[in-house]
């Protein structure tokens, strides 16, 4: 079978010399090179061109970030992994938009890192379990955001002078519209904000910055 | 006297200044040293074990395993504390992504709620000023988890006739107005105040027994100095 060339960007030599040990531990893997910063792993990846890169994302000069966006300029057809100790989802997604095809946490890397990098050759995407449940997470937890469609302009009118604290009849005199109007769009204000009582409406209110907090 | 007071507010936005940075610096070195070393002790060691003799179930083996968790673990601690003091989300990503972070780790942690709306702002916020709505978040949230007995959380983000306003709204047992005063002048939220002040922004408070803690701020954005 023919062996997979593997490029190693970390600033920690102890963190590549672990991973070189654990690669090297595979019959159909070969390290060709280690990388100390981002300058370096460009230099030998534009040399060497080798299969896959594995990339601190972290890195000091050149960051991580960065070095990915070059990289693929010097070697077109290279894939690369992203390697991190941050799980935080903004990483996760950058990398992957930036076209990493994986993304390694160091903390699980001895389980992660040979099935991350046989995954890579395949032609698959690997995520390091707590980075895929954090993208998983982030997904899940994309809601809809409280737009500034969500009311009308005539609603929004409305729920101010509700939250001022005007009456019903003040509001249909201000507005110049008939009480049952008012009524109609508040119980809709009540509807379309899930809220039971005028409290409800307030807090909406005050949270969107209609109306000032006083103190 | 005025003199004394220019002078008075100049050295504490300084000592504030002086100690964000500090914060930085503190975190970057706990996350990038310290963190990476403990990550590669635990990486060493995890091959150490794998190297033993197969079927060699003995207590080296075990002793070893033992150290590999608590290694781990104490990765885990030294990145809360980085993260608390300053979160690398914050630097590169912004306020936005920061407070989603934020919000998530303590939702998990304290069981408590948090539902966040955070518009796109027209024109970017500053360094400092992301700093600051960060901090004065944090603050809140701490707060509402040590004392308010709070279920649910809400932060809003938005900006309405250019002035940008965040809201921390919490269902918890509330306090009275003298108590919301003294908040405001306590320890945490003095600093809170302050950070704001500088900035060129104003804190405000409202609270009723059992009516939850609302805290707001307004940053209005035509000033110049930002």
């Amino acid at each position: 079978m023919k062996r997979v060339t593997v490029l190693l960007a970390d600033d920690h030599a102890l963190v590549r010399s672990g991973m070189r040990a654990l690669l090297e531990a595979q019959p159909d893997v070969e390290v060709v090179a280690e990388a100390g910063d981002g300058r370096e792993a460009i230099k030998l990846a534009r040399e060497l061109n080798p299969d896959i890169a594995i990339i601190d994302i972290a890195m000091p000069g050149l960051n991580g970030i960065d070095t990915l966006r070059q990289i693929f300029n010097v070697c077109p057809t290279i894939k690369v992994l992203a390697c991190s100790m941050y799980s935080d989802l903004p990483y996760i997604v950058e990398s992957l938009r930036l076209g990493a095809c994986g993304y390694l946490l160091k903390n699980s890397a001895r389980d992660d890192l040979v099935r991350a990098v046989q995954a890579t050759r395949e032609g698959k995407c690997f995520l390091s379990l707590d980075a895929a449940t954090q993208l998983v997470e982030g997904f899940v937890r994309k809601v809809e955001p409280e737009g500034k469609d969500l009311l009308t302009d005539r609603e929004r009118e409305i729920l101010q002078l509700i939250a001022e604290g005007k009456t019903n009849k003040e509001i249909a005199g201000t507005l110049n519209l008939s009480l049952k109007t008012i009524e109609t769009h508040r119980s809709n204000l009540m509807r379309k904000l899930k809220v039971k009582e005028v409290t409800g409406l307030v807090q909406y209110a005050i949270r969107k910055g209609l109306i000032k907090l006083n103190v | 006297m005025e003199k004394t007071n220019v002078q008075l507010q100049a050295l504490s936005a300084h000592v504030l200044k002086a100690q964000e940075e500090e914060r930085i610096r503190l975190a970057r070195e706990l996350h990038d040293e310290l963190g990476q070393a403990l990550t590669s002790i635990k990486l060493a060691l995890e091959l150490a074990i794998t190297s033993l003799p197969h079927g060699d179930i003995n207590k080296t083996s075990r002793v070893l395993s033992d150290l590999c968790a608590y290694v781990e673990t104490t990765g885990k601690d030294v990145q809360r504390v980085a993260r608390d003091l300053r979160p690398s989300v914050l630097d590169d990503f912004g306020l936005a992504a920061a407070l989603e972070s934020y919000s998530d780790a303590y939702s998990k942690r304290t069981g408590i709620k948090v539902s966040l709306s955070l518009d796109h702002l027209s024109r970017p916020l500053s360094k400092e000023a992301e700093t600051v709505l960060y901090r004065i978040v944090q603050e809140a949230l701490t707060n509402a988890a040590k004392h308010a007995g709070a279920k649910n959380i809400s932060i809003d983000l938005t900006e309405r006739m250019s002035d940008i306003i965040l809201t921390v709204l919490d269902d918890g047992k509330g306090c009275g107005p003298e108590l919301a005063s003294h908040q405001k002048s306590g320890f945490g939220l003095l600093g809170m105040t302050e950070r704001a002040r500088i900035i060129g922004a104003r804190l405000s408070i409202t609270s009723k027994p059992r009516e939850g803690f609302c805290l707001q701020i307004h940053l209005p954005t035509k000033r110049v100095k930002l």
